[in-house]
């Protein structure tokens, strides 16, 4: 009865724990959500977690101010291109970095590795002038085909592909099954959890990137949503409500892109601690 | 999956033939009558003003039928930089206006078209355009660009505050004592409620909102040939002395997160006319507008804001449709139109005695002490070493306010790394 007793407060605490930790960092999304529901007028006022109003006008507004809804077919069809230009670069470049041997391969493991050094504001004019050698400024492609490669990706692949067995290969290969399809059908499902974790990345830095769109875009029929919400807060002030609502909009397919990978996601966590 | 050599083939005649017409569409489209120049044009204008300018320049395509301006926001913060990437790619849009702290950047950057040369000389281009206006667009003789627009600093106060704290409503500060007298009465309100707001975040913020103090107690900020600082001065010390006490010494003032003004909670703000029209909609308190309070044997003055439109270097066409878009833009009829609806400034006498806006200040009172106050508004330096020494100033400054630091000290390390960014830059 006492070890009972004893174990239910224990996990009662565990769980106020858990909560406090939450609350402090759902409370900022739930500002958010109330204040984009608040009328321009009551943006400051209290109360400011619980909805008390329901002024949808703000999102009405928000989403006619600019073309946003072109902003977010711009966002959604840049962020999947460059997940799945990921996940196939890099999935192809993992599995031959970790089961093939060839000449340099140190170098230029090293090479990649020492290439997520460098940080990003350093590489925009560089990148900026390729692309306009390539005549693809203001234009959605520069926005796709320089993030489908990643060397963060690469990365995570390979170490999740090295530690699946290379029987599995092997057997795919003795039935027959080429490189590309062991790969494709064997290690990739296997790799499940990584895939999951990487095609969430991507995702995410697609979906909020900035300044490389703010630097090559110069059409408002291009723009991505991050270029579309900055414009809510200028040098002549900052309609929050707008603001919010339009960030509530924007965060959208970014809550349904983790709520897909969720269940990869805890797999992937829960199976590094299963020692096999 | 195999590629067969005859689907292959198919692909590739499918490509050719796609390539093909696609070429003969647009070569068909070339052959058709003179196309209008369609240009670009940049500018930081969101929310009300950017619905406003999107007005305007729809009027002017319906009226110019060879000419179509598109109009593209860019996020205040980012137009700079995006600016200067373009310029240095060769990608700049035909048209842009820009804050006129940044004009000293895009004159020498060598893409301005001479607008004193395409619109007949620099009189003409100018008219009765205040002067003070012009030195932004002037750069080695020549007029790189006009005014599109000019505001300035001036005093908010929350009249509801007033009435509570025993003041009259209607007798805002005239003196830097009166203001300091009212902020005591209003911080003693309590409840968290500040006499007055201060604006101390490091960067052309602080810089902007700091000025005028300087100013108004006879310290300078430049030297006339903007070569050195001059703002280490006894007058210079009592300016900042003042704010340091407000905050510190009569806790009638704070010196944090911006914003205590806009939810009612602090007394006074100095802040742009453009806040007229957000106040008179949203604010959820009466708010009143008067000129800077000056001290005692000061004089009045205020910071000079706005936006400066140009035009680039580009085809004949292009920049001939730019030179026609600022001629009308900045022309007095449709300026005095884009102050009505953004409650901007006046560039000129002739705005400000037309009738449409005489009209609009008769129906928004609060605007009428920042007309008074536009003759009395400083410009700060038009040098490419200005946003470096304001950052520089700015950060040197920031610690008096919280009282890490003296006055006395703070100047003086503001002196030297204004002299540094000065040499630097």
């Amino acid at each position: 009865m006492m070890r009972k007793f004893k174990k239910i407060s224990l996990g009662l605490a565990d769980h106020l724990v858990l909560i406090a930790i939450s609350s402090i960092v759902i409370l900022p999304f739930v500002w958010m959500i109330t204040t984009s529901l608040k009328p321009p007028k009551l943006a400051f006022a209290a109360p400011y977690l619980i909805p008390t109003h329901f002024h949808w006008q703000n999102f009405v507004n928000a989403w006619h101010e600019a073309p946003f809804s072109r902003y977010y077919l711009n966002s959604i069809i840049v962020a999947v291109l460059v997940t799945f230009g990921q996940v196939f670069t890099s999935a192809l470049a993992a599995y031959a970095f970790d089961r093939f041997e060839f000449p340099l391969k140190k170098t230029l493991w090293f090479t990649l590795l020492a290439s997520m050094m460098v940080p990003l504001p350093l590489l925009v004019i560089p990148s900026f002038q390729i692309i306009q050698h390539l005549h693809w400024a203001d234009n959605l492609v520069a926005l796709i085909i320089p993030r489908c490669w990643s060397a963060f990706g690469i990365l995570l692949l390979r170490q999740f592909i090295h530690s699946i067995p290379r029987d599995f290969d092997d057997a795919a290969k003795m039935d027959g099954a080429s490189t590309l399809r062991v790969i494709w059908t064997v290690i990739l499902p296997l790799a499940r959890p990584a895939v999951a974790t990487l095609a969430l990345f991507a995702f995410l830095f697609a979906w909020n990137d900035f300044l490389w769109p703010l630097i090559v875009l110069n059409s408002p029929e291009h723009f991505t949503v991050p270029l579309g919400i900055a414009n809510f807060s200028g040098k002549y002030g900052t309609r929050w409500t707008l603001l919010m609502a339009a960030t509530v909009s924007a965060t959208i397919p970014a809550v349904i892109a983790f709520l897909a990978m969720q269940k990869s996601l805890i797999r992937g966590l829960a199976s590094g601690g299963v020692n096999e | 999956m195999k590629l067969t050599h005859r689907r292959l083939a198919s692909i590739l005649s499918l490509a050719v033939f796609a390539t093909v017409s696609l070429g003969t569409g647009s070569a068909i489209a070339a052959s058709k009558a003179v196309k209008p120049v369609t240009i670009q044009f940049w500018n930081y204008w969101d929310g009300g003003n950017g619905q406003a300018l999107s007005k305007l320049v729809t009027e002017f395509n319906k009226k110019n039928p060879g000419i179509i301006v598109k109009p593209v926001t860019f996020p205040w913060g980012d137009l700079l930089p995006k600016l200067q990437s373009a310029i240095a790619s060769g990608s700049t849009p035909a048209l842009a206006a820009t804050d006129i702290a940044w004009m000293a950047n895009m004159n020498q950057s060598g893409k301005l078209v001479d607008l004193g040369a395409a619109l007949g000389g620099i009189k003409k281009a100018t008219g009765d355009i205040y002067p003070s206006l012009l030195t932004y667009g002037l750069y080695k003789g020549k007029l790189q660009s006009l005014p599109a627009s000019t505001n300035n600093l001036s005093l908010f106060y929350n009249k509801d505050l007033f009435r509570k704290a025993g003041l009259n409503p209607n007798k805002p500060p005239k003196t830097w004592a009166e203001m300091r007298a009212d902020a005591m009465a209003i911080s003693k309100l309590g409840n968290g409620t500040q006499g007055m707001e201060i604006y101390v975040q490091p960067g052309e913020g602080l810089t902007w909102q700091f000025q005028p103090y300087l100013w108004q107690s006879g310290a300078g900020f430049l030297n006339k040939t903007n070569t050195a600082p001059t703002f280490n001065s006894a007058a210079g010390k009592t300016a900042l002395q003042f704010l340091v006490d407000l905050i510190n010494v009569d806790h009638a003032a704070t010196a944090g997160q911006w914003g205590a003004f806009d939810k009612g909670q602090a007394g006074m703000r100095i802040d742009g006319s453009w806040m007229v029209g957000g106040y008179r909609d949203n604010a959820p308190f009466e708010f009143g507008t008067a000129m800077l309070p000056i001290p005692d044997g000061g004089v009045h003055a205020t910071n000079m804001g706005g936006e400066q439109i140009m035009a680039f270097k580009g085809t004949t066409a292009t920049q001939a449709a730019a030179v026609t878009f600022i001629q009308w833009f900045t022309s007095a009829p449709i300026q005095a139109r884009w102050d009505v609806a953004t409650n901007f400034m006046p560039i000129s006498d002739s705005v400000a005695n037309s009738n449409v806006l005489l009209k609009h200040i008769a129906e928004e009172p609060a605007l009428k002490a920042f007309i008074d106050q536009q003759k009395y508004a400083y410009a700060r330096p038009a040098i490419a070493a200005y946003p470096a020494v304001s950052d520089a100033f700015s950060k040197a400054l920031e610690p008096a306010f919280y009282g890490t630091v003296s006055v006395s000290d703070a100047l003086a390390n503001a002196d030297a790394a204004v002299r540094k960014a000065l040499s630097t830059n």
